[in-house]
């Protein structure tokens, strides 16, 4: 008994520090992404209309940072995942599970927008392009993630079983986006815009830019928030079991 | 050391070809696939000889995964997996004897079965032959990344489905290179880039699936 | 086709919106309802003690 006790007050003692900044950087980073994001839609609903697309191009500004966060999301949760297995740190699983869901959002913006904005550019909703296909695996391997926490009942089991899982499909992602990429060349596909190469006119790259900020400060935001009720919730359930032994 | 290798290795061997094992099942399961695809596509025999071998890779894939809760789930209920925990062999080594013995045991069949059920598709011949090659390197490569799946769904019970979910995005790599390897055997190059490819996901998912399954199966065990 | 292209633009915002919205929302929701419980268990211990 003196021993779970003691654990529990050492695991406290960092998430404890995190509860502290982030009740002062959530409203931070909040607003700063609701300015970045006004201003880099202002500024890229005020982009010329492009030659090829016409005006519909400006789905952009949303696609391309859901695309960015999707991916980046994921490397921050493989960190996440060697934090878990191999430092150790008390916050590492929290943040893992925190940002799945998140990611999984971003992946699913990304894939959607992509398709409506496909409709009007390729005629139809869906092509099974390299991008958009692995955007789609990788939001099948969020969705497998977050189906593993959710089938574990001990959330330090789960912790570590989603951090194998984590690394493991971290190792495989370039594996899958390599041979989608081979595949679709394979198949002749319609060759899709180039949104990254030096084709991209400076006019739509700063809003680009500006907007991807956005969304980033969004994500930390909506991570703090969703580590801080995770925190909370592992905490009803030590309370909550400790209730019930003294209850017998 | 080789010897509890292959100790394991007739053990779930035996036991899977033992009444209520299982073996079978992936076989039938893959000619259920098989049958049902002409049931909604028409029995246009030449669109079907086209499709003949995406469609069998399709249901190997699909019964390959089928069978993955059974890997370690029975050695998890009745306890010998704590047992084989225990044992002086490295716990990657026993993952991959396991695996091992899993292939054998449902991959194989598949593999073997393919060209039969080709024939009701309209592939013959040398595709047949191509087909039977490339699931040959393909399947081994399924079951060892599954592997990875079952360890770490090892305690939980009803794990079928979520096994299977996990899995499938790992797979896609095997199944572009495998059916493109297949696509290229039976036009004539049968060892070429996308056979070499398939080779290269072989040889990756025997190292990674014994070592990240054994990772899984320690915590799995809270050591 | 511009007023077409508008629909689309409309719509692509609008999911990206509906779908941050109800993420925030969720979060949020959650946020109250584990303060709640955590004030319920706490009252409950100091009252034991």
């Amino acid at each position: 008994m003196p021993k779970t006790r003691g654990m529990k007050i050492g695991d406290l003692a960092n998430p404890n520090r995190f509860l502290r900044i982030a009740r002062v950087a959530i409203p931070l980073c909040a607003a700063a992404s609701a300015v970045l994001l006004a201003y880099g839609f202002y500024r890229g609903f005020h982009t010329p209309a492009e030659r090829d697309q016409g005006t519909v191009f400006r789905i952009m500004f949303v696609h391309v940072p859901s695309a960015w966060l999707a991916l980046g999301i994921y490397s921050l949760m493989a960190t996440a995942a060697l934090g878990t297995l191999v430092w150790r740190h008390p916050l590492a699983d929290v943040a893992q599970k925190a940002a799945a869901p998140i990611g999984a959002a971003f992946a699913l913006v990304c894939l959607v927008t992509g398709a409506i904005w496909g409709r009007p550019t390729w005629g139809t909703y869906w092509e099974w392009d390299g991008r958009l296909t692995s955007m789609l695996v990788l939001f099948l391997i969020y969705l497998g993630i977050i189906a593993l926490w959710r089938a574990f009942e001990e959330p330090l089991q789960a912790a570590k079983a989603v951090a194998i899982l984590t690394l493991v499909g971290f190792i495989n992602v370039p594996i899958v986006k390599y041979s989608v990429d081979w595949w679709s060349t394979l198949h002749q596909r319609a060759s899709v815009f180039r949104l990254d190469g030096p084709t991209m006119h400076p006019a739509y790259l700063s809003p680009l830019l500006v907007c991807a900020l956005g969304f980033s400060f969004l994500f930390a935001a909506l991570l703090m928030a969703a580590m801080r009720n995770e925190l909370m919730r592992r905490r009803v359930r030590t309370l909550t079991l400790f209730a019930a032994r003294e209850a017998h | 050391m080789m010897r509890a290798f292959f100790a394991i290795l007739r053990r779930d061997l035996a036991l899977s070809f033992r009444a209520g094992g299982g073996a079978g099942i992936g076989v039938i399961f893959f000619l259920a696939v098989v049958m049902v695809v002409p049931f909604a596509i028409g029995p246009d025999q030449k669109l079907l000889s086209q499709i003949g071998p995406a469609i069998l890779w399709s249901g190997a894939l699909l019964a390959s995964l089928l069978g993955l809760d059974r890997l370690f789930g029975a050695d998890a209920e009745d306890g010998s997996l704590d047992l084989l925990l225990l044992a002086p062999l490295p716990l990657e080594v026993i993952a991959f004897a396991k695996a091992l013995a899993h292939w054998l045991a449902t991959g194989l069949p598949l593999v073997i079965a393919a060209p039969l059920f080709g024939l009701m598709l309209g592939v013959e011949g040398k595709a047949s032959l191509a087909l039977a090659t490339m699931l040959f390197v393909g399947t081994p490569a399924i079951a060892f990344l599954g592997l990875i799946g079952a360890a770490l769904a090892a305690s939980l019970s009803r794990a079928g489905l979520l096994i299977a979910v996990l899995i499938v995005p790992f797979t896609i790599p095997v199944l572009i290179f495998g059916t493109a390897a297949t696509e290229a055997a039976i036009s004539g190059t049968p060892f070429g880039t996308a056979f070499k490819l398939l080779a290269a996901l072989l040889l990756f998912s025997l190292v990674i699936g014994p070592v990240a399954a054994a990772a899984a199966l320690r915590i799995g065990r809270g050591t | 086709m511009a007023a077409l292209h508008s629909t689309f633009i409309a719509a692509a915002y609008g999911f990206a919106g509906i779908v941050l919205c109800a993420l925030v929302v969720w979060i949020v929701l959650d946020y109250r309802a584990q303060r709640k419980m955590l004030a319920e268990l706490e009252a409950r211990r100091a009252e034991k003690k």
